[in-house]
């Protein structure tokens, strides 16, 4: 990068924490920077207040371990849920995706990671435990998994599953496949056997 | 800039996320030893790569040397092993092997035996009954590929030949001791009974067709199992991540009489 006779300290200063976040790299960072030198004091500000803001007021669900301003969060404080149904997901942001498509009216349950035997993350660095204990005081009826369809979220879903079918709670995971826009050509065996399996009949 | 393209096939053996849509992917090759390389896009839903970078896949790939990190530009897959895949327990024990194997393969160093013999007890692990003894297999016969085979049949302190007995198995010297050692020596190290030590022999001397027609072997398996986990952790410095999990799915597997498959 550029030397420290010619950069100021605290250009470096933001080049290095920008750097810092998912998805972009030092060229990236730079481009950010300087594009902030640009912009008005109010916008600075504004900026820089919604990052502290974030810090103070969001916190993770006691129930659900979603990210929240309140706990309970208001899908586990609404009245008009599905209780007796909950989707499993990796992450915060997989709620928003599947809120967004409008057609599940269950309760969620975030684990905040996945089971990565080869990387020593194992069930108990997870909210698993939690969410056995939530299926009883609950009295679940039917479990979702929405893990990835990654080897990790797999293994997930088959430890979590296998807790399951000793309980006698109907459980399903989401069809896994060919993502629309892709080409068979390229997809591997695994995928295409998946797909296979999970064919569905033309009406 | 001057590009050059290998050609290879390897074990994925892991891959982490960086940066908008690409992963870094460790795999071990025959050719070139452990290799760790930038897959890039595939994350992306529509990669032509992504699928095939599973872990505990068998692929045949092309990789472009850079400036900086490898680049991955091809990749397909030769056997994804989904047995594997859709069972926990063998899941399980394939995630420790990988491990195991990448722990004691070099960079750029060239590493068939280790290679095959992982390939090798994938595919084993996909049709034995009896998978905890493909583990000691795969462990002892990875102990004398790469210089760590354990001394069973002479004292490793000096060298007397054993008489058939029941002897300490030291962690320091890789091998057995005889009676004038063991009380010579500060720590011994642990017990081996006299069918153990037949077990652990005739598993470094025989193929895994023979091995497996073996029966009642699960009390010397056990005994076994001590002392490796503990002559691993001696000769590598650390623990195996994948071994606490390979535990735990053990002693549930226990547990409960069948694990259910997801359909
Ligand atoms: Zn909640
Ligand atoms: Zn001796």
């Amino acid at each position: 990068m550029e030397n420290d006779n010619t950069t100021s300290n605290v250009i470096t200063n933001l080049i290095t924490e920008f750097s810092k976040l998912p998805g972009i790299g030092p060229k990236s960072a730079q481009r950010l920077t300087y594009y902030m030198v640009k912009i008005t004091k109010d916008q600075a500000f504004n900026l820089s207040k919604a990052i502290a803001e974030l810090k103070e007021k969001i916190l993770s669900c006691s129930e659900c371990f979603n990210i929240t301003e309140q706990s309970p969060c208001g899908i586990c404080s609404s009245e008009t849920r599905d209780t007796s149904i909950i989707c499993v997901v990796e992450q915060p942001i997989d709620v928003i995706h599947i809120e967004r498509t409008g057609v599940y009216n269950g309760l969620y349950h975030v684990l905040n990671g996945v089971i990565s035997p080869i990387n020593g993350i194992g069930p108990e660095n997870l909210k698993i435990n939690e969410f056995f204990q939530r299926i009883f005081s609950l009295q679940i009826k039917e479990v979702i998994l929405a893990t990835n369809p990654s080897m990790e979220g797999e293994v997930t879903s088959m430890y979590i599953n296998n807790f399951l079918s000793e309980k006698n709670i109907k459980t399903s995971v989401l069809a896994r496949g060919l993502p629309i826009g892709s080409d068979l050509e390229y997809t591997d065996d695994l995928t295409l056997v998946k797909a296979l399996e999970g064919r569905k009949l033309l009406e | 800039m001057v590009r050059n393209i290998q050609k290879t096939e390897g074990i994925v053996i892991k891959h982490i996320p960086i940066g908008e849509a690409d992963r870094i992917v460790s795999l071990i090759s025959p050719s070139i030893g452990k290799i760790r390389a930038v897959a890039r896009g595939s994350r992306k839903p529509k990669s032509k790569m992504g699928g095939h970078l599973t872990p505990i896949s068998h692929v045949k790939l092309s990789i472009a040397t850079t400036k900086t990190i490898d680049q991955i530009t091809e990749v397909e897959t030769i056997e994804s092993f989904r047995k594997i895949k859709e069972d926990l327990s063998l899941l399980s024990k394939a995630s420790y092997m990988a491990e195991l194997a990448e722990s004691f393969v070099q960079e750029e160093n060239e590493s068939k035996q280790i290679f095959y013999l992982l390939l090798k007890c994938l595919n084993l692990l996909q049709i034995v009954p009896d998978t905890e003894i493909l583990i000691k297999f795969f462990e002892l016969k990875l102990f004398s590929l790469s210089g760590f085979k354990p001394e069973m049949i002479i004292c490793s302190e000096c060298g007397i030949k054993l008489t058939p007995s029941s002897y300490k198995f030291n962690f320091e010297s890789g091998g057995l001791l005889c009676s004038k050692c063991t009380l010579e020596i500060h720590s011994p190290g642990e017990k081996l009974s006299i069918n153990s030590i037949k077990l652990i022999r005739f598993i470094q001397n025989e193929n895994f067709e023979k091995i497996s027609q073996l029966n009642s072997t699960k009390n010397l398996l056990d005994e076994i199992e001590i002392v490796i986990s503990k002559y691993l952790k001696s000769i590598l410095d650390k623990e195996l991540k994948s071994k606490p999990f390979l535990d735990l799915v053990a002693k549930q597997t226990k547990h409960s009489i069948q694990s259910k498959k997801i359909r």
